[in-house]
């Protein structure tokens, strides 16, 4: 496939969370291509990480836990030019089917982290002018299969707006909504695997998606969906 | 009738305990202030729980579950924090989330006391139509319980789910997280949006008062623009 182009834009140091699987691997496999310097961290170990996995600093960190944020604050370098916080977890159910303890994981892993990363992200972006891409989800209008889930992406949406007004002109704050994508979250939450799934967008186009979406100006929210992706995979089929 | 409110004890949530009391419900109130508590009516039943813990909301079922269904439940609790994002602590932001969002949907999933036919409603913030530069922790909860409010709605079929969004009020609650030379003219009575919760008993997004409804239509029809007011309304003051 020739979706990634070399590119001839700077050299940029980027952390990426979540980046172990999913939206967040695939994230982390487009910069380094691309020649950038990656930080990346996900719940797995090192020694768990899928084979393919770019060779970038990684640290097994989980981002419920507030000591393991902390200590990824603490291992950052001084200055970043960008930050994509992928991390996300959640389950495919009704409230009723919720526990205390899921709840509070979930919410913690989805927004507590994004606040408290965001937090410590600011002196390490500012200098820099660098930006903040929050990866959020289409669910984040409500979702009625999973509440908990949608409310935690909602509140990231809200959380992105008002930041985006705080630090304009400082760091540029965007959350980044991708439409259902096949990375084996649907199953890991368990949704029944149906038709559906196969019409799920593929996880690298949202990764590539998601890079590009920090990069341009405007609104603070983009949605990644088949219609922003399309063309390109067109293209690359072609290609 | 029969009430429940969670986050009685002060501003909104008491002026909601005052105005069903006076026309006849029976009360029930939760609250983590004991103080506040104890200055409220004494017919009102009251139970001291901070939603944020769930041993907490364990005892308060104790308490709740021998009594029969209630036909409104309120979901009032929340705190604040205001300041530059960046300089204050997160661990107080955070905080803010475990009240008013895990606290919340926690204290629903354990508390199944509705009656059939009832009604539940969440109290959310105006901040969901117009931003809160200045808030971003406590605006992100409160749009988590907007989004939480809509996904659980689908699915309630015997009970309606209603979130309101007032603007700011005059309350503890403003006194405490607002400017310190914000203008308290301009903020709306507890008891008229108490009112407006005890009498509107349908719709989902309620966006209680004239003043909220018009910031709220502004927030939709011109994002960026109200974004820039209330950076410059608010932020640029704290």
């Amino acid at each position: 496939m020739s979706r990634r182009q070399p590119t001839v834009s700077a050299n940029h140091t980027y952390l990426v969370t979540g980046a172990s699987s999913g939206i967040g691997y695939e994230i982390v496999s487009i910069l380094a291509e691309r020649g950038h310097t990656v930080i990346a961290t996900g719940r797995r170990s090192s020694s768990a990480l899928p084979s393919g996995f770019p060779d970038v600093a990684y640290h097994g960190l989980d981002m419920a836990m507030e000591p393991d944020r902390a200590r990824l604050l603490k291992l950052l370098p001084t200055q970043l030019d960008r930050a994509i916080l992928c991390c996300g977890t959640g389950h495919y159910r009704p409230l009723a089917g919720e526990t205390p303890a899921d709840i509070q994981r979930t919410v913690a892993v989805n927004l507590m982290a994004a606040i408290h990363l965001a937090h410590g992200l600011f002196p390490k972006l500012s200098p820099t002018r660098g930006r903040l891409g929050l990866v959020g989800s289409v669910a984040r209008r409500g979702a009625s299969g999973m509440p908990i889930y949608a409310a935690t992406k909602g509140a990231l949406h809200g959380l992105a707006r008002s930041l985006a007004i705080e630090w304009s002109g400082l760091v540029q704050v965007k959350v980044l909504h991708p439409g259902p994508t096949a990375t084996g979250m649907s199953a890991a939450a368990g949704r029944p695997a149906d038709w559906f799934d196969r019409i799920m967008l593929p996880p690298a186009a949202v990764g590539m998606g998601i890079v590009e979406a920090l990069e341009r100006g405007g609104s603070f929210s983009r949605t990644i969906s088949y219609a922003q992706i399309l063309p390109r995979l067109l293209l690359a089929r072609r290609g | 009738m029969k009430v429940l409110v969670v986050g009685g004890a002060s501003g909104l949530g008491k002026a909601l305990v005052e105005q069903a009391m006076r026309r006849g419900d029976s009360v029930w109130v939760i609250d983590a202030d004991r103080e506040g508590l104890d200055r409220l009516d004494r017919a009102a039943e009251r139970v001291l729980c901070d939603i944020s813990e769930e041993a907490a909301i364990d005892g308060a079922l104790e308490v709740l579950r021998h009594e029969p269904p209630f036909d409104l439940v309120v979901l009032s609790a929340g705190i604040s924090a205001t300041g530059r994002f960046e300089n204050m602590d997160p661990g107080i932001m955070i905080r803010v989330v475990a009240v008013n969002l895990v606290g919340t949907t926690t204290a629903l999933l354990k508390c199944d006391l509705i009656a059939r036919g009832g009604r539940l409603v969440f109290v959310s913030s105006l901040s969901h139509f117009v931003s809160y530069p200045g808030a971003s922790a406590y605006a992100a909860s409160k749009d988590g319980i907007v989004v939480f409010a809509q996904s659980i709605r689908r699915a309630q079929h015997a009970v309606s789910v209603q979130v309101v969004t007032p603007g700011p009020m005059e309350t503890p609650h403003a006194e405490r997280y607002s400017p310190p030379n914000g203008k308290k003219g301009s903020r709306a009575d507890p008891k008229e949006i108490a009112a407006v919760i005890l009498r509107k008993t349908s719709g989902g997004v309620i966006v209680p008062g004239v003043t909220a409804k018009l910031a709220a239509f502004a927030g939709r029809v011109a994002p960026s623009f109200v974004g820039r007011m209330m950076r410059h309304l608010i932020y640029a003051r704290l």
